[in-house]
């Protein structure tokens, strides 16, 4: 996931560079003494390679744009990565984040960086309360008695 | 031997060897982890009985993230026998959808030739690609995998 202006602009540098290495490979003549299948798996695994960046850069610039308004949360487990989302979402940086709630930019780098792993529960529901994150929904399944 | 990790939370940079023990005991530290650690192990004895000598595993998994979402590997093509290989780790659609859903994480050619990229996958793996800056990874000798 990307989660700030400097690892778009990292990737969007990969996708080029991995762009241009597919097209002069591309063109390349085939090898006589590799396996036949080689070229198309090699071919295949970086066309998927730079799918996946090009992914990864949409969600960034779809969520930056503030074209999503709702984000959809599944388990507990995504929670933490919604938080990003909504920061990125709403404009904020990693600094501005981090001024609000009185730490040094580093620490909401490593807080998103792990996922929130590291950070206590009152700190996710600080930085969900200054994000304007709410839930709106929890749906009990499999925990109720028949 | 693995290193411990630095003050990243990575490892630091280089391809670090490591038995299949020590991979168990030093990446499967949660029962999510061991879960990831046993679909990687059956991705690689299908590319062992290929032919294929060598794994490493990257990503999220080999750092100090404790729910890593799933795991990178990358497999040396080296003297592999790519008609015996198991076709789902040949298929890498919808950002390895299908290899995702049978093992629980994704396996990639290590090489792609040296003059297309500049840099093989094996090298890209070593950089850390939020910073640019190098990182380790952990190598597996599949041919002594089970003994």
């Amino acid at each position: 996931m990307i989660k700030n202006e400097r690892q778009y602009r990292i990737t969007q540098s990969w996708v080029e560079k991995c762009r241009t290495a597919l097209e002069e490979f591309e063109k390349s003549p085939q090898s006589s003494s590799a396996h036949p299948k080689l070229r198309k798996v090699q071919i295949d695994a970086m066309h998927s390679q730079i799918e996946d960046l090009e992914a990864q850069l949409k969600e960034y610039h779809t969520l930056r744009s503030g074209q999503r308004k709702v984000l959809h949360v599944e388990t507990f487990h995504d929670l933490p990565r919604t938080l990003i989302q909504a920061r990125i979402a709403s404009g904020m940086t990693q600094e501005e984040l981090a001024n609000r709630l009185g730490l040094k930019e580093q620490q909401i780098q490593k807080y998103e960086a792990n996922d929130y792993s590291m950070a206590s529960f009152a700190r996710v529901a600080e930085v969900a309360e200054i994000l304007g994150v709410h839930v709106r929904e929890a749906v009990l399944s499999g925990v109720l008695p028949k | 031997m693995l290193p411990p990790f630095d003050s990243r939370g990575l490892l630091p940079p280089g391809v670090h060897w490591a038995s299949w023990t020590e991979i168990e005991v030093r990446l499967g530290t949660t029962s999510h982890r061991r879960r990831l650690l046993a679909g990687f192990l059956a991705g690689v004895i299908h590319l062992r009985s290929a032919g294929c000598k060598v794994a490493y595993l990257d990503g999220s998994f080999v750092t100090r993230k404790r729910r890593p979402g799933d795991f990178d590997a990358c497999w040396d093509v080296d003297g592999v026998d790519l008609d015996q290989v198991h076709p789902v780790l040949l298929e890498f659609a919808g950002r390895r959808a299908t290899q995702k859903e049978l093992f629980g994480g994704e396996f990639l050619p290590a090489q792609v030739p040296d003059s297309a990229i500049g840099k093989t996958f094996l090298a890209l793996f070593q950089i850390d690609r939020k910073t640019g800056a190098a990182k380790g990874i952990v190598a597996l000798n599949l041919e002594t995998l089970l003994t």
